[in-house]
């Protein structure tokens, strides 16, 4: 049997449409392939925001999307996809810095200490000294709050959006973008004169 | 991601590169996690029981004989020198015994000639007499 679907431009259509590909097995690489090419950037660049290595992060973006084609089947549309893809991918990736930490016993060299010593000669990172501080600066913050703030920052999701991902009230969100914003402020207010 | 500036950047094709083995890792045939956990926890779950088993079993053997031992050298210590003992009562029994069967082979050998028997015959009535005297004394 050929099926013959046309893709719209709708997101939540295009979702459906990539759902029902994926569910028949006719067409279920070519779902998977749609699936990839809608979500692959978007979930490292999410990632990436949040272990910066690049090799980190392509490694665990290739686990969140094992997990996404494992699961994918079972998806019961209690959420959209995008939804609940960024979802693992949150989850994921804060497990992943939570048992780094937890192999890390001296305090003070944390997961994100090790990160930022790596920055500054991470050929990958083409920021100046003014972007290295900010990155610090949100660095400094816990890897919840950090994850908040950059959907909220620089994917610019919405918090209702946020809110579906982290499984957080919006109310909390808005309280923790806030606290957020303004521990990055006062930290770069406070080292504005390294740079 | 576009409007504000991303100072991350990623190696040259690298986006083609990752779509590509994503891709890949649809098409492989993935046991899924819970299952493959459901799996290895039932089979570890009987090994894990069978050796608790035999483990168990082993012990309690090897248990049974270390009380053995441990307790019999305390108890057959004694029992052996009873033991030593009994042999010795026993050989020395035998011994008795065979120095009697000696004695009786070599006593019915002895022939007693005529006068011989009538000395023993009188020395035996001498008995009886001095016997029968001494009760009617009393």
């Amino acid at each position: 049997m050929k099926l013959t679907l046309r893709i719209n431009q709708n997101p939540e259509s295009e979702e459906t449409q990539i759902l029902s590909l994926i569910k028949h097995k006719e067409t279920k690489e070519r779902g998977y392939g749609l699936l990839i090419k809608k979500y692959s950037q978007r979930v490292y660049w999410q990632v990436r925001r949040m272990v910066y290595d690049h090799d980190d992060a392509n490694d665990l973006t290739q686990d969140i999307f094992i997990k996404v084609f494992e699961n994918i089947e079972n998806f019961n549309n209690s959420s959209k996809l995008s939804t609940w893809i960024y979802r693992i991918a949150y989850n994921h990736t804060l497990n992943f810095i939570k048992s780094k930490n937890r192999k890390i016993s001296d305090a003070s060299c944390s997961f994100e200490q090790k990160v930022l010593s790596k920055l500054a000669s991470d050929s990958l990172f083409e920021g100046d000294r003014v972007e290295h501080l900010l990155q610090q600066a949100i660095l400094s913050l816990p890897p919840k709050q950090r994850a908040v703030f950059q959907m909220r920052y620089y994917d610019e999701l919405s918090f209702a959006q946020i809110s579906q991902i982290t499984k957080t009230t919006q109310g909390g969100l808005k309280a923790s973008y806030h606290i957020a914003a303004k521990k990055i402020e006062e930290f770069v207010k406070a080292n504005c004169n390294e740079v | 991601m576009d409007k504000k500036h991303n100072p991350f950047k990623v190696p040259e094709g690298y986006f083609e590169q990752l779509n590509t083995k994503l891709l890949e890792n649809a098409e492989k045939k993935h046991v899924s996690s819970p299952k493959l956990f459901r799996y290895v926890a039932s089979i570890s779950a009987v090994v894990i029981l069978g050796l608790s088993v035999w483990i168990v079993a082993f012990q309690n053997d090897n248990i049974d004989l270390k009380q053995n031992n441990t307790f019999s050298f305390l108890f057959n210590g004694k029992s052996a020198q009873e033991k030593a003992e009994q042999e010795a009562l026993r050989a020395e029994e035998a011994q008795w015994q065979r120095h009697k069967a000696e004695m009786k082979r070599q006593a019915e050998q002895i022939v007693f000639t005529e006068d011989e028997l009538q000395y023993l015959e009188y020395f035996v009535e001498e008995d009886e007499r001095e016997v029968i005297l001494t009760e009617t004394e009393d």
